[in-house]
């Protein structure tokens, strides 16, 4: 597995997605009705992804998920895999907002 | 309606979430949350999944959601549906149209028991009751179904 060590905020709420997003049954991250949880720098942002502290890593994660089967597992799985490309002793926390419809 | 579950979770909650989030899970690397309206949309489609509910809410609602929808422009509507969600267990107020001539008990008792299912098996919720209120008896010929815009005369 791969460990990213990125200290800044941006760098944090990119690895924090990308590792979501590669997990099966995540539809995407949901970035509020005004798109008001993001994640700035200047010219880019990371939607849906809110980085409350950078040391240790802290993320909040409004997760759009898959119709179909048990969410608790996919959980776990988004958890580990966005823990996994943070530093160590970091912090995941998951809101899960929408489902999409089949 | 359900309010904040966890303890201690409030806190970073808080400040972050804007409406009703139940808490199912928290660990020492961070809390998950889903918030009411994933529940409330899981019962929208387990309810559609059943043959015999034409659409889900009342006349009104449903006409009103109709017009809502499109002007918000989403796709989802839960329009029909009322939930309750504790720390364990949820409750699902339903209101619904029957397509004739589907047996309106049969239709009930099939929603009831595929809300239940799909809540319990994605969220892992424990739903206690599933009521369910049939509010009109719809024909498949269509007599309620919108009217199709008249084509334009000229070309």
């Amino acid at each position: 597995m791969t460990t990213r060590v990125a200290d800044d905020r941006f760098g944090v709420a990119l690895a924090a997605r990308d590792a979501a997003c590669s997990v099966a049954g995540v539809a995407g991250l949901d970035p509020g009705r005004v798109g008001e949880i993001a994640t700035y720098r200047s010219g880019r942002k990371v939607a849906g992804v809110r980085v409350l502290s950078t040391d240790p890593p802290h993320v909040l994660l409004r997760l759009i998920v898959s119709y179909r089967g048990s969410l608790a597992p996919r959980l776990s799985q988004v958890r580990a895999a966005v823990l996994d490309s943070l530093s160590p002793g970091a912090r995941v926390d998951l809101q899960v907002t929408d489902v999409q419809t089949p | 309606m359900a309010a904040e579950t966890s303890t201690k979770a409030a806190p970073t909650k808080a400040s972050t979430t804007t409406d009703l989030t139940i808490s199912l899970l928290t660990t020492d690397r961070g809390v998950t949350s889903i918030d009411e309206s994933v529940i409330a949309k899981i019962a929208s489609l387990a309810a559609q999944e059943v043959d015999g509910v034409a659409q889900l809410g009342g006349t009104i609602s449903g006409a009103l959601s109709k017009v809502v929808g499109r002007i918000r422009g989403d796709e989802h509507q839960t329009a029909g549906v009322g939930v309750e969600v504790g720390e364990r267990q949820a409750a699902v107020d339903l209101s619904l149209m029957v397509l004739y001539p589907a047996s309106i008990h049969q239709v009930a008792q099939s929603v009831r028991e595929n809300v239940i299912s799909r809540i319990e098996e994605m969220t892992g919720l424990e739903v206690v009751e599933v009521n369910v209120a049939v509010t009109d008896l719809r024909f498949p010929g269509g007599e309620k179904e919108p009217v199709e815009p008249t084509p334009s005369r000229v070309q």
